[in-house]
């Protein structure tokens, strides 16, 4: 069910994305792959596709633009998922305008 | 006959200590009629509370409270028997038991303002809210207030960082002005209004209108 999928999501990923946040807060640069599970967890990838987008938006707006094609050298996960690419590749649009 | 969809006998014994509600749906599902009683225990007096509270004046005339609460009751145990409903480990059936009430209210209350059954046409000329037009009440500001219900209910249950997000976007500000005003990143104010709205669809589409014969 949607419901349960949803809170065990929640649940793990909201807490990583918090410290993620936080840690930009504080710092310069943050590293996400400090703030990622396993490759192996099957949040790895949901995971990441979130960080990098949310890096992705907090280095445009400090002007230190990373592009798609960046973090897909950093993560070459990311190729398999085509769905996430589609959506760092649409925030990297956005952060254009 | 709350039960008496659940044939089979109870094979596991759920009175030594609470069992969670997640624990009494998987028993539903197979059948357990102990498991039904427990529920029913569990929020009748609850569900029925909330029915007199929501039902109008003019509703309440035509049907009581244990008749919509018998309904509930009714759908929610044909669902569960065909396995539609879920609850994660530790969460309560509530917000689920509280939409179908609702939707039992409503359904109720266009039934009885149906043109020929108009329970408008039949109330005393002292009644105060003869010509109330509609079977729920509705608040001042004239927003439904039973959707309003199910949006608190749901809106209780989210972190309390989630909903101070979802207050601001309520409140009329943009994703951009939430995300300075909280300390979050664009995305994610985007992202936890999204799972507000998905959660908030669940609840509503878990009705057991849908699933009703």
């Amino acid at each position: 069910m949607p419901m349960m999928t949803e809170a065990a999501w929640n649940a793990d990923v909201e807490s990583r994305i918090e410290a993620f946040e936080s840690a930009w807060q504080r710092q310069e640069s943050v590293d996400i792959g400090s703030f990622l599970p396993s490759v192996a967890d099957s949040l790895f990838l949901p995971v990441l596709c979130e960080l990098v987008r949310i890096d992705m938006e907090l280095r445009w707006s400090k002007r230190m633009p990373r592009t798609l094609e960046m973090y897909l050298q950093e993560f070459p996960q990311l190729r398999n998922d085509s769905d996430a690419i589609q959506q760092v590749a649409f925030e990297e649009f956005r952060q254009r305008l | 006959m709350l039960s008496q969809e659940f044939d089979r006998p109870s094979s596991t014994c759920l009175l030594d200590s609470p069992p969670s509600d997640h624990a009494l749906l998987e028993e539903l599902r197979t059948g357990n009629r102990e498991a039904a009683t427990l529920l029913y225990r569990k929020y009748s007096k609850r569900l029925r509370q909330l029915i007199r509270t929501k039902c109008s004046a003019t509703l309440a005339r035509r049907i009581e409270a244990d008749d919509i609460l018998q309904s509930v009751f009714h759908a929610f145990f044909k669902g569960a028997a065909r396995g539609v409903y879920d609850v994660p480990d530790g969460e309560e059936l509530w917000p689920l038991l509280l939409v179908i009430a609702v939707n039992k209210i409503r359904t109720q209350g266009s039934f009885h303002l149906a043109a020929k059954r108009d329970v408008r046409l039949t109330c005393g000329l002292d009644d105060g809210d003869s010509l109330e037009p509609a079977a729920i009440r509705q608040d001042s500001g004239g927003a439904p207030p039973l959707h309003k219900l199910v949006a608190d209910e749901a809106l209780e249950r989210i972190p309390q960082a989630q909903r101070e997000i979802v207050e601001l976007r309520v409140a009329g500000y943009e994703v951009e002005e939430i995300a300075g005003m909280v300390g979050r990143s664009k995305r994610t104010v985007e992202r936890l209004l999204q799972s507000c709205r998905s959660r908030l669809s669940t609840l509503l589409e878990e009705s057991p209108d849908a699933h009703d014969d």
